[in-house]
């Protein structure tokens, strides 16, 4: 077997220069905060000047100009072994590595041949000005073994190239059309631009070395010398910081202080098939997440309910995910960096749920400081982005965008023509406004304002059959909005602080008829936590979680059924009650969570979680531990990892209202467990097996009254049992996919008698796979297949007639005790683009139900109960839609 | 308080299940099409009775099977006052020791008076029925009581063992229980307040193409036919008890059926009186008769508190 080390890659060109050097400084929360440099004492680095205290000379970034061969070495020769190993340089004045440090470590002696391999380097020093500046910066050498010799592997055919990625060094943000160009021994010139991703190949070369230039306008040059190996694909990834920042960047994702996060990167999000690229909906192809019933656009998290799981912009908790209950997110795509979802065992810095949690991260604007744009139009809406620097103010960057549905275009007279009177034909429309500032390398200033509004206001003249009330006047309106303050400040190497102080309103306007609810909640939340960390191997982060909301709320409604509670009978047979009141909410939190490392295999997390709920007057006490170690800590990894927590949620408003429920309940109350397993294949194929288990408590539901009838009570209890898998491969230049399967059970036990049955929500089999893979030219393929258990639904055993409504009401059976045969559909999604000068234009066809299988959604009777049929889900739909971007 | 905007999430996803099901999977005949045994409606005297009071009940019944002249038994029970939570199961434990008396063979005068046949019946209301309950917070202080009926096409019976709903049951001559088709179980709510009023819509004529139907039966061609109820503008009444979030009142609600037992028609319900928006002129439907022969057409209004009334029209479908 021939050996060879492969190539060199310049992560992050320049950093720390002249007398300024601070260490190491994450690119994000995430990023480690290990690897920092001491300072202080004669010899060591000193803290730089800031730039606004320094003078505005232009930087010059040090360059390779002499790279040395590592020995690849002998150890992970006999063991078939590749590698990358992230060293820290410290290049002096005259452009020698006085310094290596290994901030990555690969073991297998990988280590010490970089090392040695880069204190052989040379460089052309770093310059201010004319000036030459000691400098540091990050790089990242990686070992490759070259294929085999004939004997040993005989590939007929050896092809060998050069291809990567290009990213900004702050974050995971790809640089779009970027220009790399490769020069061989010859001076030979190929010159290939960057796609949307930041990706770039140059296809077939000749063995041989090649000088690559890749080039952005706002960003730093670089430079570097590849090795193309024969035979051999060779793989870069290039990280151009800034023009005129200096900074230290370290790429990589700190282990979560949770047990599961799953995160969700912007390529992922905008190509899975079967969601027309929308943000949130491709979190229900994730392990632990239920596909939700019919055309509802709920999230299902492990067996819970809707309602025990959140959703979070940066932060700032929001009431709405979709519009109209899943057209579309309520958040473009286009302004997300990543999303964040943990399934259970979160950490303390989240409460008041049971369920799951959802963190949306909105991305940056692009810091090269042009101008871009983005329009785009699908069937359901249509959008409009724009970002870049904010004129007059050069520090601050901005970034906008709205959407307008115009399903109303064509809806409209389609429900006319139904006989419906239409007002306001469904339409919803969003916006959001974002500007940001980093006033110095390591914090930054975002302000936001992003808001949601969806409404429709029809008169449907032929009432429903089934409940004549539910006819006549029918209006919706759903909104809110949130101005947002998010700042980010690493104080220092130590200490790190992220506070995001929100303002808002929520509004919900339904009325069916003479029955309606109103309400109006203005929301005020701050949330912050302060990171310190006190030793090697021991973080604190304390934060508090603040919510107050005053409200009004109007409403005219019968009580709905309690939980367990058999249909009521039509709306017609029930008399509403009224509520008219103005109060406020006041739930404060506070928390303190550990992050131990006593060695650099484990990780543990305890933490302890404070909160109030004024409405039941009442603190819960959450204590939580989460640990991960890994077992193989060198490529590849493999990782266990568990946690143990409880968790509390308040009772919805409609159970303690005095009106509505009983006055006295307590929160639910839940332990979640967990246990898994992740583990690397290869660089980019992952897997992570997890099995968990909560154990629900304290759960509100109906209860035997004193007067012989049901009120609410915090009597009921539960469980789910399950277990996720996610067998993933990580997005390269070409392709991701993953597979997610989960087996789970979800039980509840409704009081008197505890009778054990299966919640409404439990899916016993959740089966997702799919990828998606850029075929060259522009072209991307992708496909989506599902299997799922069928939805739980309630049989109904006949009807007995209500005379008043002129209607039948079901006679419920069992709860949920019937099952709608198996979903499975496959949707397929491609993408093409065309690459202009200045601009580039996207289509997309996205197909859903390819084969149109008829999917059981739901249960339809007659008008006595006597007969019944299956409802259908959504047959095939195609949905084109087409995007230009400057 | 911000997780109540969520509340309705689940709601509205039920309410499209329904939607769904009206574009998706509805083949069922509608409930329109009289081809069984079926109550049409029961009209109260009173819909909003007052403590103290007694309330005639009326029952509309049709039999559109093929023996449309069976005898058919019609028993009514009431004495469910204030039943737990409002909600119309809670009698059924009541109705059992009330049917456990009447199978006694000889029931007590008390228990007997809560019985009835044939297809009126009439309700004492308790002069305690709003005072013998607690008031509940939002909410106009009143009683409830709920009359429970069945129309059987056989002979009428205690439900088997174990069988949910009505505790009655409908059997034929071989005591075998019989379907829906010939059993009829329902019931109707009277609401008693002290100071409320309901009165029942007035339905005038049945217009037939815009005619009058004169006499007692009338002929008309097989062809389709447009009905027009003569609904009074009067049934929709002011609703005390409902305003709008900014205090404009709401009215009634108001609806109507159309039934036929020959044909089909183009609306079986129709919007009459909307709570917010008004009256609704818009109330006809367009009837397509089946085979030739006597056809009976009935239009039934209802109001959102309690209140029905109804017109019957039997024509020939000339050949």
């Amino acid at each position: 077997m021939l050996r060879a080390p492969r190539l060199a890659r310049i992560l992050a060109p320049l950093v720390c220069v002249g007398t300024l050097a601070s260490g190491a400084r994450a690119a994000d929360d995430d990023a480690p905060t290990s690897g920092a440099v001491p300072s202080g004492a004669a010899g060591a680095i000193v803290t730089p000047p800031r730039p606004a205290e320094a003078a505005p000379l232009p930087v010059t970034p040090p360059k390779l100009v002499e790279f040395a061969q590592a020995a690849y070495p002998a150890e992970a020769v006999s063991a078939g072994l590749t590698a990358d190993v992230v060293l820290q340089l410290d290049i002096d004045r005259e452009g020698r590595v006085a310094r290596a440090v290994v901030v990555t470590p690969a073991g297998h002696g990988f280590d010490e041949a970089a090392v040695e391999a880069a204190s052989r380097f040379r460089f052309e020093p770093a310059r201010r000005g004319e000036a030459p500046v000691p400098a540091r910066i990050l790089y990242r050498y990686g070992f490759t073994l070259r294929p085999a010799t004939a004997e040993e592997a005989p590939p007929p055919k050896v092809t060998q190239g050069l291809r990567g990625v290009l990213r900004a060094s702050d974050g995971e943000i790809a640089l779009a059309g970027a220009v790399v160009r490769l020069r061989d021994a010859a001076r030979r010139e190929v010159s290939v631009t960057t796609g949307a991703d930041g990706a770039w190949n140059a296809g077939d070369l000749a063995p041989g070395r090649y000088h690559v230039t890749a080039s952005a306008p706002g960003f730093t040059t670089i430079e570097s010398d590849e090795e193309v190996a024969a035979g051999a694909e060779t793989e870069v990834v290039y990280r151009l910081a800034p023009a005129g920042v200096l900074e230290v960047t370290i790429q990589g994702q700190r282990p979560p202080r949770e047990v599961t996060r799953r995160t969700l990167e912007q390529r992922e999000i905008a190509r899975i098939p079967g969601t027309n690229g929308d943000a949130l909906k491709s979190l229900q192809n994730l392990p632990g997440v239920a596909r939700p019933p019919g055309i509802a656009g709920l999230l299902i998290v492990r067996g819970s309910a809707p309602n025990d799981t959140q959703t979070f912009i940066d932060g700032t908790y929001v009431p709405l995910v979709y519009h109209f209950g899943g057209l579309s997110s309520v958040l473009p795509t286009e302004m997300l960096e990543k999303i964040d979802f943990y399934p259970g065992n979160f950490s303390a810095q989240y409460g008041r749920l049971m369920g799951g949690i959802v963190d949306v991260g909105v991305r940056s604007a692009n810091p090269d400081k042009k101008y871009h744009a983005l329009a785009q139009v699908d069937l359901i809406d249509a959008r409009l982005m724009a970002e870049g620097p904010v004129p007059g103010l050069p520090s601050w960057s901005f970034m906008v965008g709205a959407r307008r549905s115009w399903i109303d275009v064509w809806l409209k007279p389609v429900l006319t023509s139904a006989g419906a009177g239409v007002t306001t034909a469904p339409v919803y429309y969003d916006w959001q406004a974002f500007a940001e500032t980093k006033p110095n390398t390591h914090s930054s200033l975002r302000v936001g304002f992003f808001g949601s509004d969806d409404r429709l206001d029809i008169l449907i003249k032929d009432p429903a059959e089934q409940d004549p009330t539910l006819g006549g006047n029918i209006g919706l309106h759903t909104g809110f909005w949130r101005a947002q303050i998010l700042y980010r400040n690493e104080i220092s190497d130590a200490v790190r602080y992220r506070g995001v102080l929100s303002y808002g309103v929520d509004k919900l306007d339904f009325g069916i008829g003479s029955l309606y609810f109103k309400l109006t909640n203005t929301v005020m939340l701050h949330r912050s936590e302060l990171s310190t960390r006190l030793a090697p191997g021991v973080t604190l982060h304390s934060g508090v979680d603040l919510a107050f909301a005053p409200y009004d709320i109007d409403l005219r409604l019968p009580p709905p059924p309690k939980p367990g509670e058999p249909n009521p009978g039509p709306f017609a047979a029930r008399p509403p009650r009224l509520l008219s009141t103005s109060d406020h909410v006041w739930r404060p939190g506070g928390y303190i969570e550990a992050e131990l490392t006593p060695g650099e295999r484990t990780k543990i997390v305890p933490g302890l979680r404070a909160d109030y709920a004024r409405d039941i007057g009442r603190w819960d006490l959450s204590p939580r531990v989460n640990a991960r170690h890994d077992v193989a800590h060198d490529f590849p990894r493999t990782t266990v990892k568990g946690g143990v927590g409880l968790y509390h949620q308040p009772p919805a408003f409609q159970e303690s209202s005095p009106v509505f429920g009983s006055p006295g309940l307590i929160s639910n109350r839940a332990i979640h467990y967990s246990l898994g397993v992740e583990q690397d294949f290869t660089r980019h194929i992952e897997a992570s097996v997890e099995g968990f288990y909560k154990d629900l408590q304290r759960l509100v539901s109906r209860t035997p009254s004193a007067s012989g009838g049901y009120d609410y009570g915090n009597d009921g209890t539960g469980y789910v049992v399950g277990s996720e898998l996610l067998l993933k491969y990580k997005p390269d230049a070409r392709f991701f996919g993953w597979l997610a399967y989960t087996l789970s059970r979800s039980v509840r036990r409704d009081p008197p008698d505890l009778t054990t049955r299966l919640y409404q929500y439990d899916q016993t089999h959740i089966l997702t796979v799919l990828g998606s893979y850029k075929l060259g030219h522009g072209w991307e393929f992708g496909a989506r297949f599902r299997l799922v258990s069928g939805s739980l639904y309630t049989p109904s055993i006949g009807g007995i007639y209500n005379a008043d409504a002129g209607a039948y009401g079901t006679i419920d059976g069992t709860q949920f005790s019937q099952r709608l045969a198996l979903f499975h559909q496959l949707d397929l999604r491609v993408d093409k683009e065309w690459r202009f000068e200045k601009w580039r234009l996207r289509a997309y066809l996205d197909v859903q139900n390819v084969y149109n299988h008829s999917n059981a959604e739901g249960v339809s009777y007659n008008y006595n109960f006597t007969r019944q049929t299956t409802v259908s889900g959504l047959p095939i739909i195609p949905s084109l839609g087409i995007r230009g971007e400057i | 308080m911000a997780r109540v905007a969520r509340l309705l999430a689940p709601a509205l996803a039920a309410l499209a299940l329904p939607l769904l099901a009206a574009s998706c999977g509805d083949t069922f005949a509608p409930a329109s099409e009289i081809s069984s045994l079926r109550v049409l409606a029961v009209q109260k005297s009173a819909p909003y009775a007052k403590p103290g009071a007694k309330v005639r009940m009326s029952m509309l019944l049709a039999d559109g099977s093929a023996a449309r002249t069976r005898p058919v038994e019609i028993t009514w029970l009431g004495g469910c006052v204030n039943p737990s939570g409002d909600l119309y199961y809670g009698c059924f434990q009541q109705l059992s020791a009330t049917l456990s008396g009447l199978a006694s063979g000889t029931p007590d005068p008390a228990t007997a008076k809560l019985i009835g046949r044939g297809p009126t019946f009439s309700v004492d209301v308790p002069s305690d029925i709003i005072t013998s309950r607690p008031t509940l917070e939002g909410q106009t202080p009143y009683g409830l009581i709920y009359v429970f009926f069945a129309a059987c096409a056989g002979h009428l019976g205690p439900a088997p063992a174990g069988a949910a709903g009505l505790p009655i049951g409908c059997f034929d001559d071989a005591g075998r229980p019989l379907g829906a088709d010939d059993f009829v179980p329902g019931y109707s709510a009277i609401y008693a307040y002290d100071g409320r009023t309901n009165a029942n819509p007035e339905v005038g004529d049945l217009l037939v193409d815009g005619k009058a139907m004169t006499g007692e039966v009338v002929h008309v061609p097989s062809a389709d036919h447009t009905l027009t109820p003569l609904v009074a503008r009067s049934s929709a009444e002011a609703d005390p008890g409902a305003a709008a979030p900014d205090g404009t009142p709401l009215g009634e609600q108001l609806w109507l059926d159309w039934y036929v037992d020959s044909g089909s028609v183009s609306h079986s319900l129709r919007l009459v009186n909307d709570a917010q928006k008004g009256w609704n002129d818009d109330l006809d439907t367009v009837w397509t008769p089946g085979a030739p022969g006597l056809a009976h057409l009935w239009v039934v209004v209802h109001d959102n508190r309690g209140g029905t009334a109804w017109r019957e029209r039997r024509v020939v479908v000339d050949p």
